[in-house]
């Protein structure tokens, strides 16, 4: 008999085989798997996903299988997760558009696979970095809900900050 | 095979991280999706964003929309944005005792740059009158204007008093202390008015040091503690109320003697309360002089209620004070060289001994339930030196405040046998027997430059440490060696700042000749100042660092009255500029902490509100004001007065013309 798999079904009812060492890299696939076989696993396992679309899964899947073997630094360690430079491998992995890379981050949110959802916030930062507000409006596509004189507010208070 | 949904009714289930069941779905959830925004992503994945983002692009995406305004405010994303920019813990002390992250940005930027980049200014003098040593007590007073700052150091074998300015070490003034008998002073407090002085005999001396000469002692002395029949035993410790006044009958004296007599006084001697410990040695004494006295024997911790005048809380020590021998000839003086360190953080009721290899915490916050931390060193380190971080003297009295920025944390430090320095933070958490961890652990190298060679085989001839003395501030750490080395390094980071002396000039030949360790280091508590003095035997070295007051020591006293008049204008217009500015960000971190108020539902942060119309003229008679103050407060001469009229009026004459926009000085 050969290795048990684990075999993840997408809100599309796409299936993925997967071997138990790539799901585990998400938090709540390892709980579930362990919570459900404490002896181990003995035949294949089936997980459904229904927040994730297949084509999304696939991808997540794909960071999963890549990353394998990539030990991560401890959750609590905030100083190495902070400096940890985007590899080039994930940042190729992310050059999606902005619809695929959200849905990507609230996948690897929903599964807790928190190095992926990480990485997946640090793309979203270098992506706002030195824009002023207008350009951030257009780029990400967001309608400036401030009243005139809301807006006027902050802006006084950015100044003085700006001049210094 | 096995399903995760054992159910079968086509109804999902998916167990979440805290393992409870949730029903997550149909089987055939309907397909009915809008694009996805970035706006469908959860706040705390926005805040994640957002803490990977410098301080100053936060203040613009605040302006993208509402949604982002209000994550931008979230605690979480500053500490994070902190801890990236700044490598700040999650608790830490503020600089700007502010509740506005932005105000303590700026602030914390200002602050690093004039202390890494400002330009520096050194001077190094010596005090002539006698031979002092490195027991020796230092007093400094930083004033505000830093052309009244003196230093006074206090030789505890002579008794004598020297004082001189600050910045250059000139009009030294010299007290004799009359005193004969060697180890005749156990303990002593010192003040910029007056000095106290606990004797082997019992009695506690006071002498006012504003009426006392070089050639007449005995008027200005007075004996508030005779030698009393009961207890005469050593004053082993004294403090004094620094804000304490003759003229007032307060309780403002607090000495401790070797049979555990414990005695509160106001400084005319009147005797309020006297407490006896029996059997116990009072090693130290703090005291905040409104509401706590906290006592430290050699086996126990009293703490006393100043406003009921009664021990509210007496507990064992936990660590055995190892005392010397009691057969020396400097037993008592030995007790005070070898006896634990007391510190007290009255803001936040913790209360830190450090002694040989344990650091000890103690809160006191509920007086029923006192919460112990601690640190124990391995055998092979022992604690040398143990210091507090310095805070301005009208916040260290003040109660911890939950709600400005870092959570209020205090720092505290310790120089340890191996020559290494470890930071820790006294407010980092209360959990009851939780281990204090250090936050920063540093390994200073001194560049001693030529000498270091000989020196080091010096030292180690003489098995004697490479590092000899350290302050801490809220940002950074002052490592002192020998020779007047000494060198600045960031407490967050540990790495090294710039060195905060220079070589001593050619002239003070026994820095070069003879192994002088730096022996106490004073920062101002100011951060702002950037100043500070490090002490290396009789030989001083000022430092000032930043552009601000290198004009104005540059300022030739002698230059005629009316270019006086006209740099002293300028001045006073770059300092209505600089307070219009803060005037600003006053504005700016009132909106701030009234939101913040709404959300935390703390503490408003004080600032004070004057009409937009007002505000130069406002500005520039408080201006005015201030300098009067500061000037008769000087005792100045009827030219400086003369001079402030003129400056006065100009100030006057220059904000109408301003508000014409005409230029008034070429």
């Amino acid at each position: 008999m050969s290795t048990p798999k684990i075999i993840i079904i997408s809100s599309d009812e796409e299936k993925f085989t997967v071997d138990q060492k790539v799901a585990e890299k998400s938090g709540v696939l390892k709980n579930m798997i362990n919570d459900l076989n404490p002896d181990g696993l003995t035949e294949d396992f089936v997980a459904p996903t229904p927040n994730v679309r297949g084509i999304v899964l696939s991808k997540v899947l794909e960071w999963c299988e890549h990353h394998k073997n990539t030990v991560f630094p401890d959750e609590d360690d905030e100083d190495a997760k902070k400096t940890a430079p985007i590899e080039e491998w994930d940042r190729s992995f992310f050059k999606v558009d902005q619809e695929m890379l959200y849905e990507i981050i609230l996948a690897a949110n929903y599964l807790t696979i928190t190095p992926l959802r990480d990485c997946g916030c640090k793309i979203v930062a270098e992506m706002i970095k030195e824009k002023s507000p207008e350009e951030l409006r257009r780029i990400f596509n967001i309608t400036n809900d401030f009243s005139p004189e809301e807006e006027a507010a902050i802006k006084r208070e950015n100044e003085w900050a700006e001049d210094r | 095979m096995m399903i995760a949904n054992a159910t079968g009714d086509g109804v999902y289930q998916v167990v979440d991280q805290l393992g409870n069941t949730v029903v997550s779905g149909l089987k055939k959830p309907v397909i009915l999706r809008n694009l996805v925004h970035v706006n469908d992503l959860p706040n705390e994945v926005l805040v994640t964003i957002f803490s990977n983002l410098d301080p100053i692009q936060l203040n613009k995406v605040r302006l993208v929309c509402k949604r982002w305004d209000f994550v931008m405010n979230d605690k979480q994303t500053w500490t994070n944005s902190f801890s990236l920019k700044f490598h700040t813990p999650r608790i830490f002390p503020s600089l700007s005792n502010s509740s506005n992250w932005i105000t303590e940005y700026f602030t914390r930027l200002h602050y690093l740059k004039k202390w890494k980049k400002g330009i520096a200014l050194h001077n190094s003098y010596q005090l002539y009158d006698s031979e002092y040593r490195s027991d020796d007590s230092y007093l400094t007073n930083f004033q505000v204007n830093n052309r009244l700052g003196r230093l006074m150091v206090f030789s505890k074998r002579f008794g004598n008093i020297t004082s001189c300015t600050l910045k250059n070490g000139k009009a030294q003034s010299f007290i004799p202390g009359g005193i004969t008998t060697a180890f005749e002073i156990v303990s002593h407090c010192l003040n910029p008015d007056y000095l106290l002085l606990g004797k082997m005999n019992g009695q506690v001396v006071y002498k006012n040091l504003s009426t006392a000469n070089p050639y007449s002692t005995s008027s200005s002395t007075k004996l508030i503690r005779p030698e009393i029949n009961e207890d005469s035993s050593p004053i082993m410790c004294i403090i004094s109320n620094p804000g304490a006044s003759a003229k007032y009958k307060h309780m403002d004296i607090i000495s401790g003697s070797y049979r555990g007599s414990l005695e509160i006084r106001s400084l005319q001697g009147h005797l309020f309360k006297s407490f006896t410990l029996t059997n116990e040695i009072i090693l130290n004494i703090a005291s905040d002089f409104k509401k706590w006295v906290i006592i430290n024997t050699n086996t126990h911790i009293h703490i006393i209620d100043l406003i009921n005048l009664t021990i509210v809380k007496s507990f064992e020590l936990g660590i055995t004070i190892e005392l010397g021998d009691t057969t020396s000839f400097s037993y008592y003086q030995t007790i005070n060289e070898s006896k634990n360190s007391l510190d007290v953080d009255f803001g936040d009721f913790n209360i830190v001994v450090c002694h040989v290899n344990t650091i000890k915490t103690y809160n006191f916050r509920d007086l029923n339930n006192i919460l112990q931390r601690s640190l124990q060193l391995d055998n092979s380190k022992t604690i040398r030196r143990s210091t507090m971080q310095g805070v301005l003297p009208n916040r260290s009295g003040s109660s911890r405040n939950n709600n400005i920025v870092g959570s209020d944390g205090l720092l505290f430090a310790n120089l340890l046998s191996d020559d290494s320095i470890i930071i820790w933070n006294i407010r980092s958490g209360n959990n009851e027997g939780s281990d204090i961890v250090p936050m920063t652990t540093i390994y200073p190298e001194l560049n001693h430059g030529k000498s270091y060679h000989s020196l080091q085989h010096t030292l180690n001839v003489l098995n004697l440490p490479q590092i000899t003395s350290i302050s801490l501030n809220g940002l950074f750490i002052a490592v002192g060696g020998y020779s007047g080395v000494c060198r600045l390094y960031d407490v967050y980071t540990g790495l090294f700042v710039r060195d905060l002396t220079v070589k001593f000039p050619k002239t003070f030949r026994h820095m070069y000749e003879q192994v002088i360790p730096v022996s106490q280091i004073i920062l101002n508590e100011d951060i702002d100042q950037a100043n500070g003095i490090v002490v290396s035997g009789d030989s001083m070295q000022y430092f000032q660092f930043g552009e601000a007051s290198l004009t104005s020591l540059n300022q030739n006293p002698k230059k005629s009255k009316r270019s006086q008049v006209n740099s002293k204008s300028l001045d006073t217009k770059n300092k209505i500029r600089e307070q219009e500015e803060e005037y600003y960000s006053d504005i700016h971190s009132q909106n701030e902490s009234r939101k913040l108020f709404e959300k935390f539902n703390g503490e408003e942060y004080n600032a004070e509100v004057e009409n937009d119309d007002d505000i130069s003229l406002a500005i520039a008679l408080s201006e005015s004001y201030h300098d009067s103050k500061v000037n008769s407060r000087a005792n100045s001469q009827n030219q400086e007065d003369e001079d402030l009229q003129l400056a006065l009026e100009l100030s006057r004459i220059m904000h109408e013309e301003s508000q014409n926009n005409s230029q008034v000085f070429d």
